[in-house]
């Protein structure tokens, strides 16, 4: 199965881009040259910096130039490079690179208020990549007993379980969100909206998996094993957890992957739309709810560079998912070979 | 000699086609007592019945389970769950099947131990080895850590007795457990629960299709026909004398 995995290139490529991700969030204080709530309001919208290494026709080691903002004959701002300033890069100092104030390095751009756009994805990384996983764990806790229950008992228990999640995934699931997030007060802090937000994505979530497993479940309290363990006296909720979820594990994990990125797009749309993560703080949504207007990418375009990185790790989730399906049955890999 | 079961006058039907039929028999403790039948006969439904696992499609609609002095037909489902593999437990004809796949066959007999005593988790494993050992496996340590794929079909009916045998019941109720074995090994097994009548003094019900088995090792026989006690008896005077057109057909298909 490990093998099958391997073998598949772009899993594997995907596996050390998410890894690469998910590291740049766990090291972010480390990594990002800026703080996520750094600002500097003289250079809103400044441009991607660029990195020098030759000044006045002399090589030295990497530096940047000071910029200064201007405005052109249409009152647009401008921004030039005062090659009088010099501001040389100083790497593993406190953080792993950065350059002196006054001077600001932005490699991917400032956002409006001057905070540096890749310090905020890396610091966004904490919460769009991690929102995906602990969503996902606790709407699969839920589906599987929910599931789990439902297979197991069948009858009117089965019944309603079922409709519950049917109820549940009749309701355009976009609009769920928004109504369940209505819900939440408004006067959370960060931290609590960041796991409100959490438990409304699994809230959704977990419906979809339950109907499944639920499906497996009622074939599997068919099997010998199962009515062996009932006649060696084990409770249901053993016979449920050690005899028949096991036996959904293939499925499990390969729809846990492809579910993720539900999760990171959930919390994507709520914060851009300003029901998320709130300002200062990042996320990968709320940063493009700066990119909403079509005049500010076209003067900065690099306030899109949020969407590239969700459409990146969206894209691994999905990479990954699919390769470990195919890696866990059997069944489609026979037909692979065939 | 008491009896350790005594089963009066069972009735199951599914929906309206009745399974059983009035169906009375004893087993006295430490015997052997096969129950004979053709297919569709209702001898696998009896042992379900004895442990309260009809299908939910199932009802029993008259009759007493006594166990061990104890009327059990009306039990709570907790009470049966105390009562099965600690009072009764059961063997299955095809132990591949009857087995987790996924999980160590010393993890599944462990398994068993922890659902009726809380004990620490050496003691699990002593009791795990011991019984592996009572069933007539000698590199218990092997067979304990193996996956159930990984014994042969004798092996593997053997762990199944284990796993049965673990918590020490009074009675095993064991459903065709030589169907799916090769004579040899069939011979084998059935020498396997004289010795445990004799070692633990337990009394066992051979549910089977195969008269051979039932003269090899049985005290007492019960032949069923179409969910009715067709005739029951000692095993010997019931085969060498059979009253019943039934057993004389039984007998004379399998040549004896």
């Amino acid at each position: 199965m490990k093998d099958a995995f391997l073998r598949n290139k772009w899993a594997v490529a995907a596996l050390w881009a998410l890894g690469a991700l998910y590291a740049c969030a766990l090291f972010a204080d480390f990594l990002a040259p800026y703080s996520f709530k750094d600002e500097a309001r003289g250079l809103s919208y400044c441009p991607p910096t660029a990195i020098h290494i030759i000044h006045e026709g002399r090589l030295r080691s990497p530096f940047v130039y000071g910029m200064k903002l201007t405005f052109n004959e249409y009152r647009q701002r401008i921004y030039v490079t005062d090659r009088a300033k010099v501001y040389p890069v100083k790497f593993f100092s406190s953080r792993l690179f950065l350059v002196d104030a006054p001077g600001r390095l932005y490699l991917l751009g400032a956002d409006s208020r001057g905070r540096d756009v890749f310090s905020r994805i890396i610091y966004g990384a904490r919460v769009s990549l991690t929102i995906g996983l602990i969503g996902v764990l606790i709407s699969f806790a839920l589906g599987l007993l929910v599931g789990g229950i439902a297979g197991y008992y069948g009858g009117r228990i089965d019944n309603v379980l079922m409709r519950l999640c049917e109820v549940l995934m009749m309701a355009p699931g976009f609009y769920l969100l928004l109504a369940l997030r209505a819900a939440v007060p408004d006067n959370f802090n960060s931290v609590q909206v960041y796991f409100a937000i959490v438990i409304i994505l699994s809230v959704i979530g977990w419906a979809g998996l339950a109907r499944v497993v639920r499906g497996m479940c009622l074939s599997l309290r068919e099997r010998d094993y199962v009515l062996a363990a009932k006649t060696f006296g084990l409770s249901d909720v053993q016979i449920i957890i050690r005899h028949i979820l096991p036996h959904t594990v293939a499925y499990s994990i390969a729809a846990v992957m492809l579910s993720i990125p539900g999760y990171i797009l959930g919390e994507s749309a709520l914060s851009l739309i300003g029901l998320g993560i709130q300002d200062p703080y990042a996320s990968w949504g709320n940063m493009l709810s700066d990119a909403m207007s079509i005049v500010r990418i076209k003067f900065a375009p690099w306030i899109l560079w949020p969407a590239f990185f969700i459409f990146i790790s969206v894209v691994c989730f999905n990479v990954i998912g699919d390769a470990l399906r195919d890696a866990l049955d059997p069944m489609l890999k026979r037909e692979a070979n065939v | 000699m008491t009896d350790i079961l005594c089963i009066q006058h069972l009735s199951v039907s599914l929906g309206h086609t009745r399974i059983l039929r009035d169906v009375s028999f004893d087993v006295p403790q430490g015997s052997i007592t096969g129950i004979v039948g053709g297919s569709g006969s209702g001898k696998t439904t009896i042992g379900l019945a004895i442990l309260g696992l009809l299908p939910d499609v199932m009802e029993r609609t008259d009759g007493r389970i006594v166990f061990d002095g104890q009327d059990i037909t009306d039990h709570s489902g907790q009470q049966m769950r105390a009562l099965r593999g600690a009072g009764v437990s059961m063997a299955f004809q095809e132990p591949m099947s009857a087995f987790n796949p996924v999980m160590t066959i010393g993890a599944q007999i462990g398994e068993t131990v922890l659902a009726h005593e809380n004990v620490s988790g050496t003691i699990v494993r002593e009791r795990t080895l011991a019984a592996l050992r009572s069933a007539g496996i000698n590199d218990a340590q092997r067979v304990a850590a193996a996956y159930p794929f990984e014994l042969s079909g004798g092996l593997r009916q053997r762990a199944m007795i284990a796993q049965a045998i673990v918590c020490r019941p009074k009675l095993l109720i064991a459903d065709e457990p030589t169907s799916s074995l090769d004579v040899n090994t069939q011979d084998k097994i059935l020498d396997l629960f004289k010795e445990l009548r004799r070692s633990l003094g337990l009394a066992i019900v051979l549910v089977t299709h195969d008269l051979g088995v039932v003269r090899r090792v049985a005290d007492e026989v019960v032949v069923l026909c179409k969910g009715e006690v067709a005739e029951q008896g000692k095993a010997e005077a019931v085969l060498s004398s059979p009253r019943c057109g039934y057993t004389r057909t039984l007998l004379e298909a399998e040549g004896l």
